[in-house]
């Protein structure tokens, strides 16, 4: 019986977390998020090189072969850190890849994604769900059009969710064409990627291994808003101890005291939600599905929540573009609104309960 | 798969300094830290290990032979057998009537969870288990310990817990029931309430102040006093629900011994926050909750919405699942703790949130409760006991209790300040003492 973090896994955090704000301190952030796209040669290089690439990838393909929950514990320090780039796509890709049964694919690719040599997207047409992907295969090419695509700018490969839930490789750039958002999420930018003709092979035709990169996705995104409301949660703290009106700290107000310790009772337990979700994946617990749709609803609700309640606390500061604050806010936004809300998850996890 | 790592860099730790090592624009980087698999770390497992699932069948095959179906045996005569085995009161030492065990939360779980699936009789409750013996146990004199501990865990001595007064609740500490040595004797005046059970109670362990020239904190005795006098006076207080499950005590010259107080006089604030610290750990922290979201569903499959059952209508089953998520949280969050404690770590701000996430639970759950019922709402409940059918209005006593679960033990507001002070660590209120 054990269910807290290991100092391992501790020291994982805090080394994502130094490198990350060693990397992206300012200006380097704000010139991230002032620029036409999100990916930072430094920060790739960084995450590369801590093995955060290759976090999923079995050591046999370069990777560094840890689990889930491991990959769910540095997607909170990311988020934790607001770290721009592309990364989720990569590694929801990558996770698709490694569950592919074709051997010769894995060996070509796998190792250079591990190693950041190479870069990859994941995609899909259609609607969220695995069984609502429309990209049809035809002569061993899709046409179809992935309205939004993490990452897809410099990306060398896309997984693409196709019909029947299975997933293709896409290697060509072979009628690619790549149009960004105007995303609201400065740190992961969206673009719309469109498919003509497209060469494409099928990597996956199970459709429980699209379920699990769905799934997989879920707990990321929960992962990355747990750690996205928890630097809310410090933000607010922080600017309350050191903000003075009517000559004492604003945070020897009840009413702000109670307001932090609201978001405490939010933020803290849904930790462990998250652990849950990503150790039933890893130890293949029947009710992993449920746990990661349950995780991604509830988790991108606390961050909505503290990220709101953060804002209130600072007042107009927190208003502003030049407060840091809203690089958060809007990784909120984009964290419930990505691969389904709250709302829809809640409707699968209660399909998945049979009640 | 397995969550294992480690984190190596030259020295087997990263520092600043392998951060910005001397790495050449893509090249290999060496000197970085990099994770990398170890597989001596110890996993997340949500299961026992082999020697536990050998306690586990130690404990089933006592409870067959002596607990059986529970027909026939008496409670008290199976509760001595359990102590003896090392099952009951593991914390109390055996010259009080406790079986000694050394601190171990896992075995104390798989007593906890084997007594429950057989509904075989567990500790005591009450107070006087959970509060006064922990107490005495640190504080009190070797006479104390012999008379009151050993007939309080037998059921014999049921306590009243009197720190509450009517000007006194959440400033406790401002407590204005006095208490004077006269020839021998302790003379106690004043009035207590909120009192759980005093009417069921023989005895009562109550905050009394001693020492009126001393700071609020510092004049503050812990004394014991037997209820059953004509000084004292006990007045059940009907509750909204319409049961009455706490009281007012009224102390009019109430008269005790004056060797009843434990530690010396003006200590009592302090000895008063004596808490049981051992085992207390359980991963059933979320049972309650669970079991009512459990009945929700229930409930959501026997009402009807729109001529279907109201399981079927899209925003109940939203709703359903979002309290299902903040009751997993409660639930994993229990698991943390749990393990926390079996590695002799402290929960710290996850321990602290606990008693206001279970408020939040029951109130989302009321909420959700007056919507299923509907039209039911509008009538009271019957008493459990009683012979007359229970319908969906039984629900109108859990909606009521939720108010309870939020007040008792402290009320949410109080937490909130504990939250900030000990968990956020933000600065005091002027005059507030958490």
């Amino acid at each position: 019986m054990r269910f807290h973090l290991s100092s391992e896994q501790e020291l994982l955090q805090d080394s994502i977390r130094r490198a990350v704000r060693e990397t992206c301190a300012e200006p380097a952030r704000r010139a991230i998020i002032d620029a036409a796209d999100d990916y930072s040669p430094a920060l790739w290089s960084t995450l590369v090189d801590l093995g955060v690439a290759g976090i999923v990838i079995p050591e046999a393909y370069g990777g560094t072969g840890l689990a889930i929950l491991d990959a769910a514990l540095a997607a909170e320090s990311l988020g934790e850190c607001a770290a721009p780039g592309p990364l989720l796509s990569h590694l929801l890709a990558t996770y698709a890849l490694v569950r592919s049964p074709w051997e010769e694919k894995k060996q070509s690719w796998l190792p250079l994604l591990a190693s950041g040599q190479a870069r990859a997207a994941f995609a899909f047409a259609g609607g969220w769900r695995p069984e609502t992907w429309e990209g049809e295969l035809v002569d061993g090419a899709v046409s179809a059009t992935a309205p939004f695509v993490q990452g897809a700018a410099g990306a060398d490969l896309y997984v693409l969710g196709l019909s029947d839930g299975r997933l293709g490789i896409v290697t060509s750039k072979e009628g690619v064409s790549l149009t960004p958002h105007n995303s609201v999420d400065r740190t992961r930018r969206v673009s719309r990627v469109d498919f003509s003709a497209t060469p494409c092979a099928v990597i996956c035709d199970d459709p429980a291994s699209a379920q699990a990169v769905f799934d997989f996705a879920a707990i990321m995104l929960a992962a990355d808003a747990l750690g996205g409301a928890q630097t809310c949660l410090h933000m607010a703290i922080e600017y309350a101890k050191t903000r003075v009106q009517f000559g004492q700290p604003i945070a020897s107000f009840q009413a702000i005291r109670h307001e932090l310790a609201d978001m405490a009772v939010e933020l803290e337990p849904a930790r462990a939600l998250v652990w849950y979700a990503a150790h039933a994946m890893d130890a293949g617990l029947p009710d992993r599905a449920r746990a990661a749709a349950l995780a991604k609803a509830h988790l991108c609700d606390r961050f909505t929540s503290l990220a709101r309640h953060a804002v209130m606390i600072h007042g107009g500061l927190g208003y502003t573009w030049e407060y840091d604050l809203q690089i958060w806010f809007r990784r909120a936004l984009a964290d419930h609104a990505y691969l389904g809300a709250p709302g829809d998850h809640r409707r699968r996890a209660g399909e998945l309960a049979g009640w | 798969m397995a969550m294992r790592l480690s984190i190596s860099g030259r020295n087997g730790s990263p520092s600043p300094s392998d951060i910005h090592s001397d790495c050449k624009e893509g090249g290999a980087c060496l000197r970085r830290p990099r994770l990398q698999r170890d597989e001596s770390i110890a996993d997340m497992d949500l299961s026992f290990g082999e020697e536990s699932e050998t306690f586990r069948a130690h404990v089933r095959a006592f409870l067959t032979q002596h607990w059986g179906r529970g027909q026939d045996v008496d409670a008290q005569v199976f509760r001595l057998r359990a102590i003896e085995a090392g099952f009951l009161y593991r914390g109390v030492p055996k010259a009080y009537g406790g079986s000694e065990q050394p601190v171990d939360v896992i075995k104390a779980e798989i007593i906890r969870a084997e007594f429950r699936r057989v509904r075989a009789p567990m500790e005591v409750t009450g107070n006087g288990v959970t509060m006064l013996v922990p107490t005495l146990l640190a504080h009190g004199a070797d006479w104390q310990k012999d008379f009151f501990i050993p007939p309080t865990l037998r059921g014999e001595f049921q306590w009243a817990q009197g720190y509450s007064e009517p000007n006194a609740g959440s400033d406790l500490a401002s407590l204005r029931t006095r208490g004077e040595l006269k020839d021998g004797e302790w003379i106690i005046n004043g009035q207590k309430i909120w009192t759980s059970r005093a009417h069921e109670s023989q005895y009562m362990f109550a905050l009394v102040r001693t020492e009126p020239d001393a700071p609020k904190h510092a004049g503050i005795s812990y004394l014991l006093l037997d209820l059953r006098q004509p000084g004292v006076i006990i007045r059940p207080l009907r509750q909204m629900t319409g049961r009455s499950e706490f009281c007012e005590v009224f102390l009019d010259d109430a008269r005790t011994p004056a060797d009843w107080i434990v530690g010396a006089r003006g200590e009592g604030w302090d000895i008063s926050k004596t808490t049981l610290k051992h085992e207390r750990a359980t991963i059933g922290g979320s049972d309650r909750s669970e079991e009512m979201l459990a009945k929700l569903i229930a409930l959501a499959r026997t009402m009807e919405r729109n001529g279907r059952p109201a399981l079927e209508d899209p925003q109940i089953r939203h709703d359903l699942a979002e309290l299902e998520g903040w009751v997993l949280s409660q639930k994993y969050s229990a698991y943390r703790r749990f393990s926390l404690a079996a590695a002799g770590r402290d929960a710290g701000l996850i321990g602290l949130v606990n008693k206001q996430l279970t408020a939040e639970i029951a109130e989302r759950t009321a909420r959700l409760a007056q919507t299923l019922i509907g039209d039911h709402g509008l009538l009271q409940p019957n008493e459990r006991d009683a012979s007359a059918s229970r319908g969906p209005e039984k629900w109108n006593d859990q909606i009521m209790g939720s108010l309870a679960v939020a007040i008792a033990g402290g009320a949410s507001n109080i937490q909130r300040n504990i939250i900030a002070e000990r968990g956020l660590g933000l600065p005091r209120e002027r005059g507030e003492r958490a």
